[in-house]
């Protein structure tokens, strides 16, 4: 099982984790439908470097995993205040 | 008794045995004695027993092959247990065990036919004589199934205690060998802890029984040194008898013991794992009586079992002629050894054994084994000279022997290192596998790794032990340690395969292929090995190839004219050894949610039903049987809040408390509905769409000041929704905090008419006159001493309270109410009577009467979509799919035949032949004396007094007639009471 | 229970019903500035007060406070949150179950529970664990008493009878000392 790096409870294993897919940019509420369509019902599924949201079950703590999909390797662990330091928030 | 000249030798032989406890047991009910030490298949041998088996496919008789739990030959049944390993299982005294896989007995076996109708049961048989005509595979299945299979298995359940434990270690060493021992030293030595994990009861592994070209007792007593180092370590933990069976991502090994598996966590893993002695290939090579040179060398030290009397070697390298000499020190006569390399070796074991007058045969191989009475074993050999091809030439020259004992070399036991990755590729240096991309922060040691010789087996070992040391951080300054020589001589011998035109000449045991049938794949056009194994079924039996995969590849190069160079076998999985499901299985965690009220709910009768991890009561029929009684007792349930006064569990509801100045907007994004201008002291609805915008919850905001709200979720979707809630405040970062107070405060739901006159006869500082304390109010205070959120609710249709109460003082409230209550004739009520009361009144249930596609206004929940709000989720999707015409609604519908059949949830709705919709609730009501129910319906069905029809079973439909909801009290004055 | 010793045995106790609270809110930080408490920025470590209350600190912006089992009392829980801060306080008393393990050999009885390694030095005194244990949510803190190792089991209140069973159960195999329910 793999070992994933927990910003707020260290090394766990990967079980004690749910992930939520992607970390995904909202289009604005005026976009087009096909690019909500695309939003809503089109992964990405990349190969390569991406960035994830995951939940730390027991503690419901969420941070960002930055995850290559073709070697499988966790290349970060960040709490979502540093990840998004400096973003707007994407809310509405 | 069997073979009298087959027995026990006399001490020092035997080291794992005790002569002074002698275990009675029996085998294919005749009883045997064997000691303490020995395992079934050693204790068989010392009685001359070598047969334990009878093959897969053509039922030939077999027996353990390599003494050490590698072949499948050596299962057995125990009891309801099949596929026991006889060569690992101990004896204990009346352990009671029979061979597999026959027809009558194990000695006489009627399915042994199949051997001689081989020639029909080609290579793909399976493929090549089922696929036509349609439906035959059916008739010859049955056949088939009672003549191949391993054993059967017991149908009762197994008793006995399975458990399972994680284990944490810096370094694991698997395989307790010499290998294995050094690296665990030299780990240790670094201040790493060390967990040693072997298959065996005792430590030592080769060192047990192997000779390595010295003195046995200069062996023995190097083995005696290194574990009197292992056990005085306080950084080295011994499991024995222990099998990793599989290992994973990031060094997670599972380790299984017969009734615990081990889960564990190493930073640094050495697989010590040894070799397994392969094969060499000739006719009759799988019969009882054939075996590797360790094989016979484990049964004279281990077991002092005498393994034949007349013995001939055949060798590809030093070690046949170590156990020439272990059989002439052990007093059996070695009637010759054959050498089937071309040149002659001249080490000084083979001048000792030429000194001792044994004829040594160079090059020269083995063409057939000649079985003796019921191929039960072999009475001779014939040998033929090979020419410089290394072929068998001639007509052979026949030797009376019970023993043939051959040593061709080993495969490395690498696939513990493939299932983390790694791949065993064939390398012509070595005529073997070697593995590739070795797991991260690993390392092998020993004849896994290719080393042979006792000093670089111990270097090796210790080299790994040292960099597993300096990989994890222990003694970063130590200087880097350098490979160990691997040593000389080249063990394997290229191609120790002798095809006899006549056949069973065996390259898989488990799966009786033979190299014709090799052949046979590769002319069929099967010329890879991964597709040759598919094809075969080579390498797909229990013991996963590991005696037939390097002969299967060597057989496939050679006859498909291709270049394999770095072909690798095919993929090993988990387990290592096939596992039972109990260990499996383990003690299982099914956690349990319970309600403070739970034990009270118990001592009255109530019936749990589950709703996620939850027990609720689903209704208070006590021990009444039949299904009118409980229907009985539901409805007097029912009658109770409609008459009367009652009291529903709602603890189980999730609960969310909301906090901060954006708390307000925090709703308003999460929820379609606004809260924004929500007065404290007030409820309001809450509907939850996901981002394509489907109903995904729904639930009451409480607002308990500005900046505080409670909020309740569904049961079964508090986690998602409390874990979403996170997501989004992490990803928005507005000043708000979310707290879960799920199991903080559990809620009882008070209802009926009464049960206003209930909570007035409590002290309370809250006021529940109608006018202070109006539909939708919420009110905080304390209900005789106990802290509650009171709120004004209508969901099942009557005047009612949802009351929520800190959970360690929510049972004393509960008794409290039914006191109070007692003269308004106060009831518990259930589940199912709650549903039925909210049908009445026509309210969905998120999950039942929603599904993975509801969108609001299918469900006529547009009133709670504020579409002008500038953001919620789904608000886009929603928004979009207004514009486009509805396909579904969901309705109220009646029964035009009250007394007629009653559908189910998810009996569909049909219009001309065609599915329109379906049945998600339904319910007799005593209350309007009809049966009524939701469905979806097209939106043409909708239309109330439409009709349409329900199929409740093949053929038969039934009218329902689409009616306005609320069923009853249509105008809700009844909830304002 | 009369020979019963923590070097070869495991006993358990449930302090369910002693006093805790829990302090929860983006000012944490500030808060615990203003008031006398001791606490480290250290999350997922706890911070024993002079006057024996024991505070996790679970993040940056939650503690949770035990009263001392030994002295328990209800008024070291009062405290006033002011308004200046946005803080606020949790009750644990009602949210939360608490069990009290004791003996040496509790993190092998763990081990059978739960993926995270609680021994010796892997898992000092101190330390809290936020993890599952037999499938639920649980917080574990390492407070020995004198010379035992001992753990406080924290969870979800409707959980508590079940993982009661779930321990008990999982001590079976050691020397154990378990009240009668």
């Amino acid at each position: 099982m793999k070992i994933i790096d927990c910003p707020l409870n260290g090394p766990r294993n990967a079980r004690e984790f749910v992930c939520a897919g992607e970390v995904k940019h909202e289009p604005p509420q005026d976009a087009e439908i096909e690019v909500w369509a695309n939003y809503v019902f089109l992964e990405n599924n990349k190969k390569g470097v991406v960035h994830e949201w995951w939940c730390h079950i027991a503690s419901s703590y969420w941070f960002i995993v930055t995850r290559d999909t073709a070697s499988e390797e966790i290349l970060a662990t960040s709490s979502p205040d540093e990840f998004f330091a400096g973003q707007a928030s994407d809310r509405g | 008794m069997g073979n009298s000249s087959i027995g026990r030798l006399p001490e020092p032989w035997g080291a794992l045995i005790d002569r002074e406890r002698t275990i009675s047991f029996s085998f294919e009910g005749k009883i045997y004695e064997g000691f303490e030490g020995d395992t079934l298949a050693s204790a068989l041998a010392a009685n001359g027993e070598l047969l334990l088996s009878r093959s897969f496919k053509y039922h030939r008789p077999r027996g353990a092959y390599t003494f050490a739990g590698h072949d499948a030959n050596s299962y057995v049944q125990i009891g309801d247990e099949p596929n026991v390993l006889a060569d690992m299982l101990a004896i204990s005294d009346g352990l009671s065990a029979s061979g597999q896989n026959y027809i009558k007995s194990l000695r006489v076996d009627y399915a042994a036919v199949g051997g001689r109708l081989s020639r029909f049961l080609p290579v793909g048989f399976y493929y090549r004589a089922f696929f036509r005509p349609k439906g035959i595979w059916q008739w010859w299945e049955r056949l088939f199934r009672r003549a191949a299979g391993l054993g059967h298995l017991g149908r009762d359940p197994d008793q006995r205690y399975f458990d399972k434990q994680y284990l944490f270690i810096d370094v694991a060493v698997i395989g307790a060998g010499p290998a294995g021992l050094s690296a665990a030293l030299a780990a240790a030595s670094e201040g790493a802890t060390v967990l040693l994990i072997d298959e065996a009861q005792s430590l030592g592994g080769s060192l047990n029984y192997a000779r390595f070209q010295r003195d046995r007792s200069d062996v023995a007593s190097l083995r005696e040194d290194l574990i009197e180092q292992v056990t005085l370590s306080d950084k080295i933990r011994i499991l024995k008898g222990a099998t990793c069976s599989g290992w994973f991502t990031d060094n997670w090994l599972a380790i299984s013991t017969p009734q615990r598996l081990f889960k564990l966590r190493a930073k640094f893993v050495i697989a010590c794992t040894g070799s397994v002695e392969q094969p060499m290939v000739f006719r009759n090579n799988d019969l009882p009586g054939v075996l590797p040179a360790s094989a016979v060398q484990r049964l004279l030290r281990l077991y002092g079992v005498r393994p034949g009397s007349k013995v001939v070697v055949a060798t590809a390298n030093i070690e046949g002629y170590d156990v020439a000499m272990d059989l002439l020190d052990a007093g059996i006569s070695v009637e010759a050894v054959l050498d089937i390399n071309q040149s002659t070796s001249t080490s000084e074991t083979v001048k000792q054994l030429s000194g001792r007058g044994i004829a040594v045969h160079q090059s020269y191989a083995i063409s057939e084994a000649i079985p003796g009475k019921g191929m039960r074993s072999i009475t001779a050999v014939v040998i033929n000279k090979l020419s410089a091809s290394g072929e068998t030439t001639g007509d052979g020259l026949k030797i009376d022997c019970d023993l043939l004992v051959t040593s061709v070399g080993y495969a490395p036991l690498g696939q513990l290192a493939c299932h983390s990755g790694g791949q065993l590729v064939y390398d012509d240096d070595v005529h073997s596998f070697v593995v590739h991309n070795q797991p991260q922060r690993s390392a092998l040691a020993g004849s896994v790794n290719h080393r042979y010789s006792l000093e670089a087996v111990l270097a090796d070992g210790r080299a790994a032990g040292l960099d597993a040391a300096q990989a994890i951080g222990l003694n970063p300054d130590a200087p880097t340690v350098t490979a160990p020589d691997p040593g000389s001589a080249c063990i394997n011998h290229p191609y120790p395969i002798f095809p006899h035109r006549k056949g069973k000449d065996f390259v898989d045991f488990d799966e009786d292929q033979t190299v014709a049938d090799l052949q046979n794949a590769v002319a069929d056009g099967f010329d890879h090995p991964e597709l040759a194994k598919r094809y075969s079924t080579v390498g797909m039996g229990p013991s996963q190839g590991r005696l037939s995969s390097l002969n299967a590849l060597r057989i496939v190069r050679r006859h498909n004219g291709k270049n394999m160079a770095g072909t690798s076998v095919t993929t090993q999985r988990p387990p290592f050894r096939p596992l039972s499901f109990g260990v499996l299985a383990g003690r299982s965690f099914e956690p349990e949610r319970r309600t403070p009220m739970h034990d009270w709910h118990a001592d009255h009768g109530a019936t749990f039903m589950p709703a996620g991890m939850w027990q609720r009561p689903a209704h208070y029929a006590g021990n009444a049987g039949s299904k009118a009684q409980i229907d009985e007792q539901i409805a007097e349930e029912v009658a109770a809040i409609r008459t009367n006064v009652g009291a529903i569990d709602v603890s189980t509801l999730g609960g969310i408390e909301i906090r901060g100045p954006d708390a307000a907007e925090f709703l308003n994004c999460l929820y379609t509905f606004t809260y924004d201008k929500q007065p404290a002291g007030r409820s309001r609805y809450l509907l939850m769409t996901d981002e394509s915008g489907r109903i995904v919850d729904d639930g009451v905001a409480c607002r308990l000041g500005d900046e505080h709200f409670y909020v309740t979720t569904t049961t079964t979707g508090s986690d998602a929704v409390y874990r979403s809630m996170l997501r989004h405040n992490a990803e928005w970062r507005l000043q708000v905090d979310v707290l879960n107070v799920t199991s903080t405060y559990a809620g009882i739901n008070i209802a009926g008419p009464h049960s206003r006159q209930v909570l007035e006869k409590l002290k309370s500082d809250i006021d529940f006159s109608r006018d202070t304390f109006p539909y939708l109010a919420v009110r905080q205070g304390s209900i005789d001493g106990h802290s509650v959120t009171a709120i004004r609710v209508g969901f099942i249709g009557e005047l009612g309270y949802e009351l929520h109460v800190p959970w360690s003082q929510a049972l004393a409230l509960w008794e409290k109410l039914f006191v109070a209550g007692e003269n308004f004739g106060i009831r518990p009520v259930g589940v199912e009577a709650q549903r039925i009361l909210r049908l009445e009144k026509g309210h969905l249930i998120v999950g039942q009467d929603t599904d993975g596609l509801t969108m609001p206004r299918d469900a006529a929940l547009d009133w709670a979509v504020k579409s002008e709000k500038p953001y919620f989720i789904g608000k886009s999707a929603l928004a979009f799919s207004g514009t486009r015409p509805k396909s579904r609604c969901l309705v109220g519908f009646r029964l035009l035949n009250s007394c007629g059949p009653i559908p189910e949830e998810c009996h569909l709705v049909i219009r001309d032949g065609e599915i329109s919709g379906r049945v998600t609730s339904v319910a007799r009501s005593r209350q309007l004396d009809e049966v009524i129910g939701l469905a979806y319906v097209t939106p043409e069905q909708a239309e109330v007094g439409s009709e349409f029809d329900i199929k409740v079973a093949a053929n038969q439909l039934i009218r329902a007639q689409t009616v306005a909801t609320p069923f009853y009290d249509p105008s809700n004055l009844r909830q304002d009471f | 229970m009369a020979n019963f010793s923590p070097k070869t045995g495991i006993s358990i106790v449930d302090l369910t019903c002693l006093p805790r609270t829990g302090i929860k809110g983006k000012d944490l930080s500030p808060w615990i500035q203003s008031t006398e408490y001791e606490i480290g920025a250290e999350s997922n470590r706890t911070y024993l007060q002079s006057d024996g209350t024991l505070v996790a600190r679970l993040s940056p912006g939650e503690l949770m406070l035990l009263a001392d089992p030994s002295d328990p009392s209800d008024e070291m829980m009062v405290f006033s949150l002011e308004d200046d801060y946005q803080c606020y306080s949790v009750r644990r008393q009602d949210s939360h179950y608490w069990f009290s393990l004791a003996g040496a050999l509790c993190s092998d009885m763990f081990a059978k529970l739960c993926g995270v390694d609680l021994s010796g030095e892997n898992f000092p005194n101190h330390s809290i664990a936020q993890t599952s244990v037999a499938r639920t949510s649980a917080i574990i803190v390492r407070h020995d008493s004198s010379y035992t190792p001992c753990y406080h089991l924290l969870g979800d209140s409707s959980t508590s009878r079940y993982m009661w069973s779930c321990l008990v159960d999982a001590m079976n195999e050691f020397d154990v000392a378990v009240p009668p329910e």
